[in-house]
């Protein structure tokens, strides 16, 4: 991350969404700088595959772009793209998916890539794998609950449902998760 | 408290809130072995998910947004040929099914029937045949998928 990047960490995205609408060249890259990692990260705990990730927060960052004239400073703009986030990768979802399980099979079944479509796995694939039982909306609330570390307020500002439903969703998706995730045994903390 | 109460608060109580309601919450949890097995679950799966390592984004991938920004528009993406690949997969599997429910496939008429369909579909099929030996594999593949989904 730049220098100028990781000053903006603690400061004001509101300031890089003004600089970025009156021209400056930077400031839409250090948005990406600054964001670039979670929302792929958010997006690939959605899809679930590494390559359908990368281009869906290609699309979302060519889409917020476009959209973000008409941003209205009205809630943060971390809360704006992770809604938009989201919204994109859940729309996307069940179609990614069901590509990726066919590529799953037959990389499963030892006959290598059809299409070059994916290349290597993360080391957390018990997780990732059981994150796929979930529905798409299931898994989002997870995800950013667990791996963006949001607050219940944030995920139902985010998601635009109420805090009760946040925690349905999250009850549901342990008791969901828990015979899937029994088995994981993770290594001593360092 | 009951056990749908117990659920309701049970993040609440995770997250050290439940000021009021907390001697409720601990004397149910004593008196129902479910509700503290399910208790039990939340901990573990959280600690898990809170180790699970988080992918970034590959390097490539600003250049290829810089590039279709300065394109004014999205470079074709891998999400949207894997898409039309399923499509593709999907259109030949129903024509290869029609066919096969009258006689055997050969190569030579299989690539009559490819013929009929979109490029797309061309390139999709034939990428997958040779991987599952013959077309009659390579249809029940995918359409094990598309029955599972």
């Amino acid at each position: 991350m730049s220098e100028r990047a990781e000053s903006a960490m603690g400061g004001d995205d509101a300031d890089l969404v003004r600089k970025h609408l009156s021209g400056d060249p930077d400031a839409f890259r250090l948005l990406y700088e600054k964001y670039g990692d979670k929302v792929f990260a958010s997006a690939y705990r959605i899809v679930g595959e590494y390559h359908a990730a990368a281009d869906l927060v290609q699309e979302i960052f060519v889409k917020i772009h476009g959209e973000l004239r008409a941003f209205k400073f009205e809630s943060k703009f971390s809360t704006w793209l992770f809604r938009v986030t989201v919204n994109h990768a859940l729309n996307r979802a069940s179609e990614v998916v069901r590509h990726a399980r066919i590529h799953e099979k037959i990389v499963r079944d030892g006959r290598g890539d059809p299409g070059g479509t994916r290349e290597g796995r993360p080391v957390d694939d018990e997780v990732q794998t059981a994150l796929l039982e979930l529905s798409p909306k299931l898994r989002s609330v997870i995800s950013l609950r667990y791996l963006e570390g949001l607050s219940y307020e944030e995920i139902a500002e985010i998601l635009e449902i109420s805090i009760g439903t946040v925690k349905s969703r999250l009850f549901l998706a342990h008791e969901t998760l828990r015979p899937l995730l029994k088995n994981v045994t993770l290594e001593p903390e360092p | 408290m009951n056990c749908q109460a117990f659920s309701d608060h049970v993040f609440d109580y995770l997250r050290g809130g439940l000021r009021g309601e907390r001697s409720h919450f601990d004397a149910h949890r004593g008196s129902c072995p479910a509700c503290a097995a399910r208790l039990e679950g939340i901990r573990e799966n959280e600690r898990i998910l809170s180790r699970a390592r988080v992918p970034t984004a590959p390097p490539e991938l600003w250049p290829r947004i810089a590039a279709a920004l300065a394109e004014g528009r999205p470079i074709p993406s891998r999400a949207l040929r894997a898409a039309s690949f399923l499509a593709a997969a999907a259109a030949l599997l129903l024509a290869v099914t029609l066919f096969a429910t009258s006689r055997p496939a050969r190569s030579s008429e299989l690539n009559l029937i490819v013929q009929e369909v979109g490029p797309e579909s061309q390139r999709a099929f034939r990428s997958l045949v040779p991987k599952y030996d013959d077309v009659d594999a390579a249809t029940a593949m995918v359409d094990t998928v598309l029955r599972n989904d």
